[in-house]
């Protein structure tokens, strides 16, 4: 929030009044459904013990590439948008800028985007329950459980 | 010669253990991967960023071609600063065996060079394949078969020389506090800025600049361009021969040196003074 604040006082960036509740909204959305793929992720750490570290490490870039952290997701284009967009983030972000920031150009609709969050809240929460149990299962057997992975 | 073979084998121990612990005791390949992903993404941030301001206006290849040569060399920094002095926490912190290896017989400063140096195939990997998939995507103008390849390397060895001894003080320094483990990102961050990776350094404010134009990295950056480049490198410095800057990479590096020697032995004495190098820190 303080970067946030003094950004945007430093550059001049005017927000829409209007659209800081609404992008409130889309945000709680957004850190919902990332929590889900988190869990959805946790899984693999169980598995994959020292990889799983690097593999973290290494993802945290191409997330910013593809979620449009620093530009907007349109400028990579629908396939690589589409791919980009199973990462909650890119939509939240996407939705969020629209609402704020009006003008920026728009990866789809701002409806069909928060339609698309709330799936990926469902659908991660419940890949991740089965993932979790499957895993957890297959670490106790390979007892890996209390493996020392870093 | 008994002292120096087992100086030689004290250091073969250090780079084969720096290569184990920044690799985690992954796979090779699986930990090459991971290596290459990160600055790949990171040099196409830049891109895509670059490409949406400048509206794929005319005349952006050589800018282009200026910010990915930095961005795929910065990794030999990334993985040289951050990964050592980052390193040199970790062995105490979290391995808790720096006090061993400190009085052991192997030369200390053989041993954080041969750390150092393990971390050193990731990162010519990284460039090689940061710079060849950049090249191809963006039709960028190298041409392999024209590259100055003596200068590159001459170049990118003093360099090397004078990032670990940069990280050799700094990591010394970052001992004096219990929760050291990051900082080396930070360091590097703050190198990123003044080195002329991603943009000239003229553009950095008076004193910025001034400071940037002392760091070896700058004229190392400007010599692989320049190398790799040719007349399509965007020069920092239009006025100065290829021998100038090499010659300018030469005095900074030895003065870098000089100066990370002063600063680690200081830290080193204050270090052993307090009980810093067995202290129990983080993790």
């Amino acid at each position: 929030m303080t970067l946030l604040i003094v950004v945007s006082v430093l550059f001049g960036v005017a927000y829409s009044t209007s659209g800081i509740l609404p992008a409130l909204g889309v945000f709680i959305l957004t850190i919902c459904a990332l929590y889900c793929l988190g869990m959805l992720l946790a899984s693999v750490f169980l598995f994959y013990h020292r990889e799983a570290w690097h593999l973290a490490d290494a993802l945290q870039e191409p997330i910013y590439f593809l979620s449009g952290f620093y530009f907007p997701i349109r400028s990579l284009g629908a396939f690589v948008g589409g791919v980009g967009s199973l990462i909650p983030l890119t939509l939240g972000l996407d939705a969020i800028r629209q609402l704020i920031l009006p003008g920026t150009p728009q990866f789809i609709p701002l409806h069909w985007e928060i339609v698309a969050v709330v799936g990926q809240i469902v659908l991660y929460a419940v890949l991740s329950q089965v993932s979790l149990r499957y895993l957890e299962r297959r670490a106790r057997q390979d007892a890996r459980l209390i493996l020392r992975s870093t | 010669m008994i002292a120096t073979i087992a100086q030689w084998r004290g250091f073969k121990a250090a780079t084969w253990l720096g290569w184990e612990i920044s690799s985690n005791w992954t796979r090779p390949l699986m930990f090459l991967i991971y290596s290459v992903l990160r600055p790949i993404s990171a040099a196409f941030i830049l891109v895509v960023m670059y490409r949406v301001i400048s509206g794929r206006a005319p005349g952006t290849t050589d800018y282009l071609a200026f910010l990915v040569s930095g961005v795929a060399f910065w990794s030999f920094v990334q993985y040289g600063f951050a990964g050592l002095s980052n390193g040199m926490a970790e062995d105490r912190g979290e391995y808790r065996m720096l006090k061993y290896v400190y009085t052991s017989p192997v030369d200390f400063y053989l041993y954080l060079f041969g750390r150092g140096l393990a971390q050193l195939a990731s990162a010519v990997a990284s460039a090689l394949i940061v710079l060849v998939v950049a090249t191809i995507a963006l039709s960028l103008p190298i041409d392999p078969l024209r590259v100055n390849y003596p200068v590159l390397v001459v170049g990118s060895v003093l360099a090397l020389a004078a990032v670990i001894g940069m990280a050799m003080a700094y990591g010394f320094l970052q001992l004096q506090a219990v929760d050291a483990h990051g900082y080396g990102e930070l360091g590097a961050s703050v190198l990123y800025v003044i080195s002329g990776a991603i943009f000239p350094i003229t553009v950095l404010p008076g004193i910025l600049a001034t400071i940037a134009s002392l760091s070896p990295l700058v004229y190392w950056m400007e010599l692989i361009r320049r190398s790799l480049l040719d007349s399509h490198a965007i020069r920092m410095f239009p006025t100065l021969s290829d021998a100038d800057v090499l010659l300018r990479l030469v005095v900074t590096t030895v003065a870098t040196l000089l100066l990370a020697h002063l600063v680690f032995s200081w830290a080193d004495r204050r270090a052993r003074r307090r009980g810093l190098i067995d202290m129990e820190s983080n993790w």
